[in-house]
């Protein structure tokens, strides 16, 4: 649908500073483009530099979260950009859509009002070459080309001696850390900077998603980062269900929601037992690890895979639970959240672990907002925000799950949030087991499998997973295949503010823990 | 507090296993990597199926002088079962194995060439 606004002839140019600078949007405006399916996504054709304006109206409607920006490659030359907004209130999204020349300028949404973009426009300029005019750091976010810093500027080379040290941590480090790399200034104890260098495990996934037979889909996305694999497939197979029309039936749907609270239940619990491990408490690590492994030990018995991988497909689940595999699930979980519930008593009374978390690693509600962070992070720091309950998908419009906010904004706060929403999963599944017994067998649906892509089409999915919302953007092209996959990760969305939290009020000791109060993963984020 | 952290690790006791002094299986269903019934393979099709779906490439077709072999890297196989179900004559199947560490990369390697292809 195009908005009445939409004239693509109104506006050529941006103006800044005074003097008139063009930008080179080439016709015709891409805003045509269908969108399968739903009411859940309108996709609005609308010239960039109209963008803030447009976003200012809707806000006084109705709330408008940022959730994604990117490119799209067109055949012909030009690049298309799209920014996707969440609309919670009335559980839609709103995408806006512009065409420009490859390798040429637009106005940064940064400066136009979008903080959130900024890494967004940054990894465009490495991909892509276009360029954000009025950017404050218009350098390529990707490997080798430079560097996330929580204030570029700021990291300046400084002169040898004083008492400025920068600590490089990373890319390779002990036990089973991802890779990334920091590079950590700091002034006696305190930490004043922080340089982030993503990209190490960026293995190609989009480019690798939309070159695959799209059944396959959801089989690369499960692998984009192993913890996520559930809603990462989830997300995938919803985009290309809208994309294709596929209803999903109920009991799919409830399965779906089953196997995501239980990756859901097993990193809240593994992310406890690596906080633990950060500050030293070790009993309480090994306690959640145990909870960890053994939700791991039934997703194998029940799905024939630790980390759930193979259990969505395109149209529902790969394979129903019987009533067997129902009991096991109930009678592995329930212990589960008893000993979880225990030990959220005694990691609060803990001292010691409490007074490494507390006020460690702020990040404010103005900076969660303001960067667009998702999922316990932003839970954590008062933005109510969730995918379940804002988007409804898989059988979380009956389930309405509880959303667990808080404002303190620290290590504590995530920790706290993470230990809620483990006990809320938890919960859930035993309530799903429940719903699964009375819920219809499965239904012999022919599989979409065999169906080929409607052309030019966009279909959208997405999925809260441990992190946070995973969005998945696919778009065909004339002839129905894959022209442009788009996967932005909740570790993506956090990051960034990440970068922002660490220097300032915390010293060097405190790092391995906001590192682990955060709990994002590299591999997701690098794609 | 510590001392009731401590008598709740001592109260869990022992949980890690023997492994690997003890064997250990992994449950019924289960996906270790894919194994090749070679007596049933006949490497049929340009390319089979079976290659076809393969994401990681670790089904592959070798032809060297009109022999035509398939190749089945266990090193690169992610289990995903996927090749099981391509099969139209059953020759690939899930096992349970998950012992996959070798003293040499080759033995990481089956090659099956089916009877009475080879050249002349
Ligand atoms: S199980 Fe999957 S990865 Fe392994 S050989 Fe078969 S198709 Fe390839």
């Amino acid at each position: 649908m195009l908005h009445p606004d939409a004239d693509p002839a109104r506006v050529r140019g941006h103006s800044r500073g005074g003097g008139a600078t063009s930008f080179s949007r080439i016709e015709p405006l891409a805003g045509a483009i269908p969108v399968s399916a739903t009411a859940e996504l309108e996709l609005e054709g609308l010239a960039i530099a109209e963008w803030p304006d447009r976003v200012r109206r809707q806000t006084h409607r109705e709330s408008v979260m940022f959730a994604d920006l990117f490119g799209t490659a067109d055949p012909d030359g030009g690049v298309s950009l799209t920014l996707l907004l969440s609309l919670p209130d009335g559980g839609r999204w709103l995408a806006l859509r512009d065409r420009i020349e490859a390798e040429s300028t637009y106005p940064s949404l940064v400066a136009g009002g979008f903080p959130a973009a900024e890494w967004y426009e940054r990894e465009m300029l490495g991909s892509l070459g276009i360029h954000p005019v009025g950017h404050p750091h218009p350098e390529s976010l990707l490997r080798g080309a430079a560097l996330a810093s929580a204030d570029m500027a700021r990291f300046a080379p400084l002169p040898a001696g004083g008492h400025v040290v920068d600590f490089p941590l990373g890319p390779v480090r002990s036990g089973i850390v991802e890779s990334g790399h920091y590079g950590i200034r700091t002034v006696g104890e305190e930490i004043v900077d922080l340089r982030l260098q993503l990209g190490f495990k960026h293995r190609g996934v989009e480019q690798m998603l939309a070159a695959v037979a799209w059944p396959l889909a959801p089989r690369v996305a499960e692998r984009i980062s192993g913890t996520d694999g559930v809603a990462h497939s989830m997300a995938a197979a919803g985009a290309l269900e809208r994309l294709l029309g596929v209803d999903v039936p109920l009991r799919a749907r409830q399965l779906r929601s089953l196997f995501g609270e239980l990756e859901r239940l097993y990193n809240h619990a593994g992310y406890q037992a690596d906080l633990c491990g950060a500050t030293g408490l070790a009993v309480a690590q090994a306690q959640f690890d145990i909870l960890k492994e053994q939700i791991l030990r039934l997703a194998a018995r029940i799905a024939g895979h630790r980390y759930l991988f193979g259990t969505i497909v395109v149209g529902g689940v790969a394979d129903d639970l019987d009533d067997a595999a129902l009991n096991d699930v109930r009678d592995t979980v329930r212990p589960v959240r008893d000993a979880f519930e225990a030990l959220i008593d005694l990691v609060a009374t803990s001292s010691s672990h409490q007074d490494r978390l507390q006020t460690t690693g702020r990040l404010t509600l103005e900076e969660a907002t303001r960067y667009a962070v998702v999922g316990p992070v932003a839970r954590a720091s008062g933005l109510a925000v969730d995918a379940r309950r804002d988007h409804p998908y898989a059988a979380y419009d009956a389930l309405r799950p509880t959303l667990h906010v808080v404002d303190g904004g620290d290590a504590a706060a995530r920790s706290q949030v993470r230990l809620e929403e483990g006990l809320a999963s938890a919960d859930l599944v035993l309530d799903l087991v429940e719903e699964l017994r009375e819920s219809a067998p499965l239904p012999a649906l022919p599989s979409p499998a065999s169906r080929t892509l409607p052309g030019d089409t966009v279909g959208f999915g997405w999925a809260e997973g441990a992190r946070g919302t995973e969005l998945h953007w696919v778009e065909t092209d004339r002839a129905g295949a894959i022209g442009r996959y788009r996967v932005r990760s909740a570790s993506f969305a956090c990051w960034q503010a990440f970068a922002r939290c660490v220097p300032g009020d915390n010293i060097l000791t405190d790092f391995p823990i906001i590192e682990q109060s955060f709990g994002l993963s590299f591999a997701g984020s690098d794609r | 507090m510590q001392l009731t952290w401590l008598w709740r690790g001592l109260r869990t006791g022992v949980l890690t296993t023997r492994y690997p002094r003890r064997p250990e299986r992994m449950p019924d269903g289960w996906r270790g990597t894919a194994v090749l019934q070679r007596d049933q393979c006949v490497v049929e099709g340009a390319p089979p199926s079976c290659v076809t779906v393969c994401l990681p490439r670790a089904l592959s077709v070798e032809e060297t002088g009109g022999d035509r072999r398939l190749r089945l890297d266990h090193a690169a196989c992610i289990a995903c079962g996927l090749c099981v179900a391509a099969c139209p004559r059953g020759a690939l199947s899930i096992s349970n194995e998950f012992e996959l560490a070798a003293s040499s990369r080759a033995r990481l390697i089956s090659e099956h060439r089916p009877k009475g292809d080879r050249a002349a």
